[in-house]
């Protein structure tokens, strides 16, 4: 069975791009478009991995992250978002995410991104 | 702040009779509570001239002839000088005139001496200076401010030798006090205002900088779903039984992302020009009149003084009534940021609005400020163009944008007598125009 990665962002139009990128390179995806969605809808497996936008109304990204952990279900976790500052930065750092993607990035940046992400977990 | 106290300097003092100390001294009093008074009053930018008004004050009164105030590291800041004697520098520091007396003061003692023979040996280079263009007889006290001592104040008398009773001596150290309290005040409140200016400079640049990021959020979210999708497409095209349905699709999302990204440029444009629609009759005066308000306490922070002069009975002029403002306020902030980096010793920004001709009306901001550097002259209404070193050269290009939109003219030149004046035309108000339809 291929990993999952849950794709969490407020942007529709980021979700819907993810939702065709991610399949097309070898893995399923799952999109919410809130945190509450997420906690809400989503079916983990242990060797599935989060791509999470920082920026986001209601709980933010990192709030998310935290929540998650508190709940005893950590996955590995991968940070997008359309902020670059050293308020972002020292925010996201704080989580200690596999990687920090800023948008617009790259696909093999994802790829690298995802490949660490499930590595990490087997 | 005329008292009673400085008017008396007018009646004559040269009265030989033997009552005159006993109405020196009373005059004197009367004089020192007029001073304390007022330097306790006045706010801190007056303290400097007010301390020089009252040394003459004091020395006119005891019939003295000059007094110098000098602080530490700074030298003479404070004198004043009977008419034929000679003055000391600004600047001047004490060791350079008299060691001896510059060391003793330092150290705390107060020097009193009625005539040259009071003065001790070891003061053989004072003696000899003193005999040179020195007074005949001097008080010099040190500046205190809590424990520290940060300057001194000399009262001589050069036409004569004189004798200092106690309670003018006591009467002195009080003024020292006072003037030494004054310039504390002043040197905290100064400290004060430079802190809250650098505040409000970092709140400006604070507001660009979101400003920035703002957009660069809002511009970076659509690229990052276009990047995605295009790359998706890509692969999806590559297995072309089952991905183009979704490729094309992805292709779509593509085109509204590109628009979105559009958008976001053409509301950031919006924002530098507004619409035509908004365009209503304006006073200028009236205009003007807002601007200063809403610059009133900047200009008190920065220390300039902020002046209109509007023509009588100006036609109204057709308007966005914010974004003139706006425009006036980018000009008159460049204006007080030239003045403070420039340092003038003049202080001064005018807003001034006069009709040109049937058809305009001409609004200008003149400053004492720095002038404009010539190697950006030409260039200075361009973007990210600035003779600051934290500028973003945006002031004097919204500035431009709102007047062109306005269907005026805005330009730039140095004054001749320093500083620079930026100005720009503003069309009449048709209705009032006397060439109207």
């Amino acid at each position: 069975m291929k990993p999952t990665i849950h794709v969490v962002d407020d942007d529709a139009s980021t979700r819907r791009a993810l939702s065709r990128l991610i399949p097309a390179l070898g893995f399923d995806v799952d999109t919410f478009e809130s945190a509450q969605a997420f906690f809400d809808y989503a079916k983990i497996d242990s060797d599935d991995c989060l791509l999470v936008d920082i920026h986001m109304p209601g709980m933010n990204g990192i709030e998310m992250c935290r929540k998650l952990e508190e709940s005893g279900r950590k996955l590995p976790t991968i940070l997008m978002t359309a902020h670059k500052d050293a308020g972002t930065k020292m925010l996201a750092a704080s989580i200690h995410p596999v990687a920090t993607l800023y948008k617009p990035f790259d696909e093999s940046a994802l790829l690298n991104a995802i490949s660490t992400a499930l590595q990490s977990t087997s | 702040m005329v008292s009673g106290g400085r008017l008396k300097k007018k009646v004559s003092s040269i009265s030989r009779s033997p009552r005159r100390p006993v109405r020196e001294l009373q005059r004197f009093e009367t004089v020192l509570a007029g001073a304390l008074s007022a330097i306790a009053r006045v706010s801190a930018h007056e303290i400097d001239r007010e301390i020089e008004l009252w040394l003459g004050e004091i020395c006119l009164t005891l019939d003295l002839d000059r007094s110098v105030l000098a602080l530490l590291n700074r030298g003479v800041t404070h004198r004043w000088s009977r008419e034929g004697i000679p003055t000391v520098p600004y600047g001047t520091t004490g060791m350079s005139v008299s060691p001896w007396t510059t060391r003793k003061v330092l150290a705390g003692e107060e020097l009193v001496w009625s005539s040259i023979s009071d003065l001790p040996n070891e003061a053989r280079d004072y003696k000899q200076w003193v005999r040179k263009h020195g007074p005949k007889a001097q008080v010099a006290l040190p500046l205190r401010v809590g424990n520290s001592i940060v300057g001194g104040i000399t009262f001589g008398k050069f036409r004569s030798g004189r004798k200092w009773p106690s309670l003018v001596i006591r009467r002195l150290r009080l003024v020292a006090q006072v003037f030494a309290a004054a310039l504390e005040r002043k040197r905290i409140e100064t400290e004060l205002l430079s802190v809250r200016s650098e505040l409000a400079d970092a709140s400006r640049s604070t507001m660009m900088g979101e400003l920035a990021a703002s957009i660069a959020h809002e511009v970076n979210q659509p690229l990052g779903a276009i990047l995605s999708n295009a790359q998706a497409a890509r692969r999806l095209l590559a297995a072309p039984a089952s991905g183009v349905d979704k490729a094309n699709d992805a292709l779509n999302d593509i085109v509204e992302d590109a628009k979105r990204a559009g958008e976001v440029v053409t509301r950031v444009r919006a924002l530098f020009k507004g619409d035509r629609t908004a365009r209503l009759p304006i006073d200028p005066a009236g205009l003007l009149a807002e601007a200063e308000s809403l610059l009133r306490s900047e200009a008190a922070i920065r220390m300039i003084s902020l002046r209109v002069d509007a023509a009588p009975s100006l036609p109204p002029v057709l308007g966005d009534r914010v974004q003139l403002l706006q425009c006036v306020m980018n000009l008159a902030i460049n204006a007080f940021d030239s003045i403070v980096s420039a340092d003038s010793s003049l202080r001064e920004t005018m807003l001034k609005a006069n009709q040109q001709d049937s058809k305009w009306v001409r609004i200008s901001v003149t400053d004492t400020g720095g002038g404009i550097d010539p190697a950006i002259a030409d260039r200075m209404f361009d973007p990210f163009v600035s003779s600051k070193s934290d500028g973003m050269g945006m002031g004097l290009l919204i500035a431009r944008s709102i007047v062109t939109s306005h269907g005026g003219r805005i330009s730039a030149a140095s004054n001749s007598a320093g500083g620079a004046t930026v100005s720009f035309t503003l069309p009449v108000c048709p209705a009032n125009a006397p060439t109207a339809p």
